[in-house]
């Protein structure tokens, strides 16, 4: 039969174009399975049952980056889809001609597609496995997690998820390709490939004019951004956070839409560097590429800066925890949450032990206070958008200064000494601006009311108090005396107990059967301290992480993916200009720049936020980052 | 006259394996230093293959290609850009402009390819705007020009660089019949006052007139030549053509 041999041929000598959707779609499948799937990924599923939480919350969580995916992969098969039908225009024009009629046509580009999609399903689900195995397996290692038994697992689950999306995209693909076979005249399809779209040319002054509001935008974005995060009490909660997104992407936008073509302009003006080799070719075709893909550029590299702010600030943060965490619990177990007549119980439970000699052990009492965080600080400091967690409004509690120092001694730090009227403030390892504005009052002679006497700050320390965690909560140090003035904060005794020569299992079940007896308490311990930061940190940042660079692939991918179409379909350009004398190695060169820019520009403007990012970050955290 | 190009006995076959289809069969030419040369034939006869060939951009099956005293058949690859880039200029019948450059820049491309100082190129790029009078033009895209414009555009590329020979390839198929006849018009006081040889081949009679030299095309062979008199009026010439032309149908027909 005519047709099929004609297709047949036609399939072999458009090889090359085949093969660049094909894998498209490989890629596609991957990643819009690799994030559906995070759910039920052995590492994931592990690190929720370790924090006791229900891993479908995660498919909650992602809902937005969800749709973003979608919306991503999606266009990523309607992209490819329409480089196939252009590709293909004249060879549909040569079928029609040929007496093929419009509807068969149709049919055949919709069977065609389907075929190529059906192969490209299973080797993207399988690639997606693997994929997502491997991912799973550099975030263990990165988090420092345990290595579940299976790596690789295929989740039912999204591979019907994958299933049904892809049949929905492809019915509309198809029905689009039918449509525009049909839409066009025989005449237009045979001279498909003649035709290039227009170049729209922008005015100069509106290019300038643009170029500069835009970095305005981006300048200003990075001015709020930096100080909503390095010069108040970092809280991610913060709707200020909201407007510095806006403002990067439309910033990053800006840049890429005209802030390009503004430098251009100006190198433009160099004569040297204008009429030298193929540069004007090269940069005007850098910036039509780059304007016509602002979008995903942007997204591309916000998504860029984000991960490389996450990467470099959990490995950064991840030693401070730890050096931090050294120095929290001076003892191996502690109790917290106790009523002060508890004590008694629980002692008589420790020295119950046949250890008991060598039992190390300490009780630290909170009482309560009418100073609250906003006390503190200058009235010109405080700031209504600060964390929740330390609240402006939260009364501080007091502790005696014989107890904290029994403490600070226990962790072999020197002891904290108060004149009379003079107290001392703790504050946590983990917010430096705001310790910087409690000193800063302090040096200006800050003066605090506790139970009908009045008391001078001498002296502000910064660090991690018994429990990370809660670390960052703000306590008064007070002389022994004040404190037989106030009364116990609730529940807010903390006992701490160790044997000199080391750990006892048994000790810290008879405490855990003393929490039941009483029904009160908090359990931890140095051991259990470590676990818990570790479960917040791999909570927040595996599927954070797993996220972004999932949809960072599928934005590189549509960039790559574009950059190889555009090399394909520019080849009569290329060939125009070795007509006109260059020189292969120059060719190779204006081809090879290109590519590198239009991958280097994201990269660089994301370092760049990154940078702005991580440094209001090392603020936050006095430098130590 | 001073020979420029010297073609001998120039055979080029497409196809492989029994399956030879010869689109030049021997064919030998020779064009004088500052000759306007026409190339006509019916289709297929082996007019681009020839043109190609001479541009150095194909190559031929045997025979020799001299141009300028040199053997383009025998250079290698980097040595043939080079020579193209000194000895020719091109003008195509779809323009081949780049649609991302303003007229200016698509002017001068060969010159910034052969990385000319920019005092030059300017110096250059004035001289022939004014040839081709492409003055209010020059910073627009091509796609914000006429035809007639872009195949000026084109034209002035070609001639920029100084060329020894410019070879254009139905460079009016796209025009209409008045930008048609101004840039053969140009092409002809390009000829005329700066003394650059032309190759042009052509399908349209009329713009065979212009030449001074026509040779026939067929079946990759030369099967006629006509000279253009001193002082012949374009328009006798024009009806020789004609009948040249018509002459070859009748034998097809036969
Ligand atoms: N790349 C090729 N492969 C095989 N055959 C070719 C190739 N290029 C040209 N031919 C054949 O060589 C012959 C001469 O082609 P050529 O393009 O030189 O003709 P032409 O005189 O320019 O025709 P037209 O006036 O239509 O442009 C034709 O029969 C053509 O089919
Ligand atoms: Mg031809």
């Amino acid at each position: 039969m005519i047709y099929l041999k004609l297709a047949y041929r036609n399939m072999r000598r458009s090889l090359r174009d085949y093969a660049i959707y094909f894998f498209t779609i490989v890629l596609s499948v991957m990643i819009f399975y690799s994030f559906n799937s995070l759910k039920d990924q052995p590492v994931m599923v592990e690190v929720c049952r370790q924090a006791g939480i229900e891993s479908n919350i995660i498919a909650v969580l992602l809902g937005f980056a969800s749709f973003f995916v979608a919306f991503i992969v999606a266009a990523l098969v309607l992209y490819s889809n329409n480089f196939i039908i252009r590709r293909r225009k004249r060879e549909w024009g040569t079928y029609l001609l040929l007496g093929m009629n419009q509807g068969a046509v149709a049919r055949m580009l919709f069977l065609e597609t389907l075929g190529v999609g059906a192969i490209a399903y299973l080797l993207g689900i399988v690639t997606g496995v693997l994929f997502s195995g491997l991912m799973s397996v550099l975030f263990a290692t990165l988090l420092e997690v345990a290595f579940p038994a299976r790596i690789f697992t295929f989740s039912l689950y999204s591979i019907l998820l994958t299933g049904v999306f892809y049949t929905l995209i492809f019915i509309g693909v198809g029905i689009m390709g039918s449509f525009s076979v049909s839409r066009h005249s025989l005449a237009s399809l045979l001279v498909a490939n003649r035709t290039n779209e227009a170049y729209k040319a922008r005015n100069h002054w509106v290019t300038v004019m643009l170029g500069i509001v835009s970095l305005a935008v981006l300048g200003f974005g990075y001015w709020i951004g930096y100080r909503a995060i390095a010069n108040s009490n970092f809280n991610p909660m913060n709707p200020v956070f909201i407007l510095v997104a806006a403002l990067m992407v439309v910033g990053s936008f800006g840049f890429f839409y005209v802030g390009l073509g503004f430098v251009f302009s100006i190198l433009c003006r160099i004569d040297r560097f204008r009429w030298k080799g193929l540069n004007t070719f090269t940069m005007q075709q850098i910036l039509k590429k780059v304007n016509s893909n602002t979008l995903v550029l942007t997204a591309a590299n916000i998504l860029l800066a984000m991960i490389i702010t996450s990467v470099v600030f959990l490995v950064a943060f991840q030693s401070l925890l730890k050096q931090n965490q050294a120095g929290a619990l001076p003892y191996a177990y502690a109790v917290l949450y106790l009523e002060p007549d508890d004590v008694v119980g629980f002692d008589a439970v420790a020295n119950a032990n046949p250890l008991n000699p060598l039992l190390k052990k300490l009780a630290i009492t909170r009482y309560l206070t009418e100073v609250s965080s906003s006390d503190l600080v200058l009235p010109q400091d405080t700031d209504k958008n600060d964390s929740p967690i330390l609240s402006f409004n939260d009364s501080c509690s007091a502790v005696g200064m014989s107890e904290y120092n029994a403490v600070r001694q226990a962790k072999g730090l020197n002891p904290v000494n108060l004149d009379e009227g003079v107290i001392a403030i703790q504050t946590g390892a983990l917010s430096q601006p705001f310790t910087e504005k409690i000193q800063k009052a302090a040096g200006q002679g800050l003066s605090l009311n506790l139970a009908g006497s009045s008391y001078t700050v001498g002296q502000v320390v910064s660090e991690p108090f018994v429990s990370v965690v809660s670390s960052s909560m703000c306590m008064l140090v007070v002389p022994d005396e004040a404190v037989a003035e106030l009364l116990p904060d609730g529940a807010a005794t903390t006992l701490m107990y160790e044997y000199a020569n080391g750990q006892d299992p048994i000790l810290e079940e008879n405490l855990l059967n003393e929490i039941n007896r009483v029904g009160r308490g908090y359990w931890t311990s140095k051991q259990e301290e470590a676990a818990n930061l570790k479960m917040i940190q791999v909570f927040i940042m595996f599927p954070g992480l797993f996220v972004e660079i999932i949809l960072l692939l599928a934005c590189g991918s549509v960039l790559g993916l574009q950059q190889l179409i555009e090399t394909v379909d520019s080849a009569r350009h290329y060939q125009g200009l070795y007509n006109l004398g260059a020189e292969d190695r120059q060719i190779h060169r204006s081809i090879f720049q290109q590519v590198t820019f239009y991958f280097f520009v994201p990269v660089a403007l994301a370092i760049l936020h990154s940078l702005v990012a991580l440094s209001a970050f090392n603020k936050l955290l006095g430098g130590r980052l | 006259m001073e020979s420029i190009l010297q073609i001998s006995d120039l055979t080029k076959v497409y196809g492989f394996r029994g399956n030879h289809y010869p689109a030049l069969n021997g064919l030998s030419l020779g064009v004088g230093k500052g000759e306007f040369l026409g190339v006509m034939g019916p289709s297929g006869s082996g007019k681009t293959t020839l043109l190609n060939i001479i541009a150095t951009i194909d190559r031929g099956s045997r025979g020799v290609v001299m141009i300028n005293g040199q053997d383009t058949q025998r250079m290698r690859r980097g040595d043939l850009t080079r020579f193209r880039r000194e000895h020719l200029g091109f003008i195509f019948q779809d323009y081949n402009l780049l649609d991302t450059l303003t007229l200016r820049e698509n002017i001068c491309l060969p010159l910034s390819i052969a990385n000319q100082t920019p005092a030059e190129i300017k110096a250059r790029l004035s001289s022939v705007t004014q040839t081709f009078g492409l003055h209010d033009v020059l910073d627009k895209f091509p796609a914000q020009v006429s035809g007639g414009q872009k195949q000026r555009a084109a034209a002035a590329r070609a001639i920029i660089s100084n060329p020894t020979m410019v070879l254009a390839d139905e460079p009016t198929g796209a025009l209409d019949s008045s930008s048609a006849k101004v840039l053969l018009q140009t092409l002809e006081k390009m000829n005329q006052s700066l003394g650059i040889t032309i190759l042009m081949v052509t399908h349209d009679a009329t713009a065979a007139s212009y030449c001074n030299r026509i040779v026939f095309l067929k079946d990759g062979r030369i099967i006629s030549e006509l000279r253009r008199a001193a002082q012949q009026p374009r328009r006798a010439f024009f009806d020789q053509i004609l009948s040249v032309v018509a002459l070859m149908g009748e034998k097809e027909a036969e």
